[in-house]
């Protein structure tokens, strides 16, 4: 894998606002915390609440999304328990 | 747009990676050169992990690439089943460094760490070049192929796969095969376990804390802040870290120690019982928790050994080659030849990772192409896992390293016999470094704990004390590592016992209809009553068999993972073929002839051998003839513990014999249908049609 597909995206912030200030720069750098946040709870198979309202509002517009709640109870479960959840030796 | 084009011209491509390769090969060469020449004086581990990590990196780049690229012609523009299905749960379109580390996380357990730390025996070499060879020609091109055919077959399993390609009989003789591997691996791990914990109160209490500190999570992440996985995962690490602090307080308790200080025997019947009720007990509470808390401790603590490799750069007591390749060694028996090619299963070649490349990671890549990283990739970083596990064993001082491997038959269980018998192999050990090794780490005694747990635990602590905290922090660092395999074992139980019912359930299903219902109690019980019964009944024997334990149960774990390895490439070959690409059918050919040549072999020898130190069959007669004649043979104390020893053994071997059966057969279907679709002129692969994302490459994930 080519090193400049690590690098650009961490330059990626500049493209988007292209300014210097710090609010600018806040707002940067909280989205890459955000998304580095979301990548690490993918990463060990946590409940994602926010990811699923996007996803339900694209997919399925006017009907009603879970409670946080009910989300996050259906998702252990169907982690959890099915066949073929498993973890390895 | 502007920064990006301007950088991307600004590098000159081509020469900087031509540079930057040609780099990587020189270093590798370098380190494994400095490896090769200092062979009389001791080599720093820190060469052995950089051979390591060049050697990944080339292959990654050029034969995982061209396996990639020519072999399974991978296409970024075919839409993978998450994007067909993206349902937000199951399928889910994933940024590929995301879905690597949550690939890695599944399949990396503690079969890395115990198979290469068994190895050692051997010395380093071996072992180091088996991992290499072997990962990089056969476990994760496996890997990578299976992840290829569950993709191509939207996410589904290698049982269904096997079914679809090979044919139904195939499909249940894969499942069978299926069901007894999980049966040995949980064996094998439970085993580890007690082995570790035996007469350690310090060790049982941290261990026996997570209990409550998973089940306070569960609640935590169920009802008080629902899904904060973060803030349970923090407390329950802080918790962890107290405990284990907490630990060497209840040892020297004159109430509390003997209150956590149990026997091997009466380990296994509390592990016994912890399988039956966890596994019953709702995934929220228990499981799922623990499974984040190990989760966290995994990635946290194989970073800390990288680091601490580097920081303290130990030397490799171990010889490179000892005397032990004859098959004479203590740790396990059998030669170089085939015994450790089954020794180290995962970190070479797994074939349990068939079974999660066709779980959940095909239903989370967004790209066809990301599987190059993601499958041959991930595997290559569990092959690390095992390299530096197998540099963690080999830096203790050799006599530490066989005291604390060698069975109680062997070498006693007094430091005054372990350190005689270990001196007279070449060794030179006294009792007092052995008594103080133990009182360094905090226990009473480090003898005859085979199992690799505690021997990765003494050589990370040596490691870790070094790096962070000196020898104060040793014992701390022991038990830190103890309770980190524990826990990722406890969870394996857990969800080994749930992942076992099920299989149980399906082939009970086909006898009698009810027992298959998954949702009815009855059947839920019956059937995980059944699965930690099988499981149990190793764990339990391996403490009270005189000669058993980890030394008898793992071969027979290797043998079974790498024939499911060698039924997941012979799956892989069988796709290849009706795919009409046998021209590159040698990329997952070979790999498959050389498990099959390294399981039958050590198969047959396991189990036929007439060294009733290798044989199964052997031994079994051996103790049998022996007790009906009456006579007493050591270290069995009496005429039932020789009954015993008989019995086991010859249930191990009809074991070996069953496995190698199910190869065969398996390999026999493989040639049956390869033969046809050879005569084919076109491609036959049950593959789901293709289909083009809208918007071609740049579609839905831009």
């Amino acid at each position: 894998m080519p090193l400049r597909n690590i690098v650009l995206p961490l330059l990626s912030c500049r493209e988007v606002g292209g300014g210097s200030t710090i609010e600018q720069c806040l707002t940067c750098a909280r989205d890459v915390a955000a998304q580095v946040g979301q990548g690490w709870r993918a990463v060990i198979g946590a409940p994602d609440y926010k990811s699923y309202l996007a996803h339900h509002a694209a997919y399925h517009p006017g009907a009603t999304p879970l409670s946080e709640r009910e989300y996050v109870k259906m998702y252990i479960e169907r982690r959890y328990n099915r066949p073929g959840a498993g973890r390895c030796c | 747009m502007s920064d990006r084009a301007l950088l991307r011209d600004a590098l000159p491509n081509r020469s900087i990676s031509m540079l930057l390769w040609a780099g990587v090969a020189a270093l590798g060469a370098f380190a494994f050169a400095g490896i090769a020449l200092n062979r009389n004086e001791p080599v720093s581990a820190a060469w052995l992990v950089t051979a390591a990590i060049c050697v990944y990196l080339i292959a990654h780049r050029f034969y995982g690439r061209f396996v990639a690229e020519k072999v399974l012609k991978l296409d970024p523009t075919r839409m993978t089943p998450a994007e067909r299905h993206n349902d937000g749960l199951d399928y889910v379109p994933t940024n590929k460094y995301v879905v690597f580390g949550h690939h890695f996380a599944a399949i990396a357990g503690a079969g890395p760490l115990v198979g290469p730390v068994l190895a050692a025996q051997m010395g380093y070499l071996p072992g180091t070049l088996w991992i290499l060879v072997g990962v990089v020609f056969a476990g994760a091109v496996q890997d990578l192929v299976i992840l290829f055919c569950s993709l191509r077959r939207d996410g589904r399993s290698l049982g269904e796969m096997v079914k679809m390609e090979m044919g139904p009989v195939a499909g249940s003789v894969a499942l069978v095969g299926t069901l007894a591997i999980m049966i040995i691996i949980l064996a094998a791990l439970g085993l580890v376990v007690v082995k570790a914990l035996g007469e350690s109160p310090w060790g049982t209490f941290t261990v026996a804390v997570t209990i409550p500190t998973a089940m306070l999570m569960g609640v935590y992440m169920r009802s008080i802040r629902p899904g904060k996985v973060g803030e349970a995962s923090a407390f329950g690490v802080v918790v962890l870290l107290l405990a284990i602090w907490y630990g060497q307080f209840v040892a020297k308790d004159a109430s509390l120690g003997p209150a956590f200080t149990y026997s091997a025997p009466a380990l296994a019947w509390a592990i016994i019982i912890y399988g039956a009720i966890a596994s019953m007990l709702p995934v929220w509470l228990l499981l799922a928790p623990r499974d984040y808390l190990s989760t966290f401790l995994k990635i946290g603590v194989i970073v800390a050994l990288a680091i601490g490799i580097y920081l303290v750069q130990p030397d490799l007591k171990m010889q490179a080659v000892t005397r032990f390749v004859d098959g004479s060694g203590p740790v396990f028996s059998g030669p170089l030849f085939p015994f450790l090619f089954i020794t180290i299963a995962c970190g070479a070649v797994s074939g349990f990772h068939a079974l999660i490349s066709s779980g959940t990671t095909p239903k989370m890549l967004e790209r066809e192409t990301d599987a190059r990283f993601v499958g041959y990739g991930g595997m290559l970083m569990e092959s690390f896992v095992a390299i530096m596990a197998l540099s963690a064993a080999c830096v203790l001082d050799p006599g530490i390293y066989f005291a604390m491997n060698s069975p109680a038959a062997v070498i006693g269980d007094t430091p005054q016999r372990a350190a005689e018998v270990i001196s007279n192999w070449g060794w030179v050990i006294t009792p007092e470094t052995i008594s103080q090794t133990a009182t360094d780490v905090g226990e009473h005694t480090i003898l005859n704990r085979a199992g690799g747990a505690p021997t990765l635990a003494v050589g990370m602590a040596q490691i870790m004390g070094q790096a962070f905290g000196g020898k104060a922090l040793e014992a701390f660092w022991y038990h830190f590592a103890i309770l980190f395999e524990a826990l990722f074992i406890l969870t394996a139980v857990d969800a080994g016992t749930r992942a076992g019912r099920f299989m149980i359930q399906d082939l009970l299903g086909n006898i009698y209809a009810p027992l298959g219902r998954t949702e009815s109690m009855f059947s839920n019980v019956v059937a995980t009553l059944l699965c930690v019964a099988g499981w149990g009944y190793f764990v339990y024997q391996g403490t009270v068999d005189p000669l058993g334990g980890v030394n008898t149960i793992w071969p027979l774990f290797g043998i079974s993972n790498q024939m499911l390895a060698g039924i997941a490439l012979l799956l892989a070959t069988t796709v290849l073929i009706k795919l009409k690409r046998e021209r590159y059918a040698w990329v997952t050919l070979a790999p498959t002839a050389w498990l099959l040549i390294c399981t039958l072999t050590a198969g047959w020898m396991k189990a036929f051998s007439s060294d009733p130190r290798i044989g199964f069959y052997a031994l079994a007669n051996k103790y049998s003839e022996a007790a009906s004649a009456g006579t007493l043979l050591a270290p069995a104390k009496s005429i039932a513990e020789m009954q015993r020893v008989a019995l086991n053994n010859y249930i191990c071997g009809t074991l070996t014999v069953m496995f190698v059966v199910l190869v065969v057969v398996m390999a026999l279907f493989t040639i049956r249908i390869s033969l046809k679709a050879l005569r084919n002129t076109m491609p036959s692969a049950v593959e789901t049609p293709p289909a083009v994302r809208e918007g071609g490459l740049a579609g839905a994930a831009a």
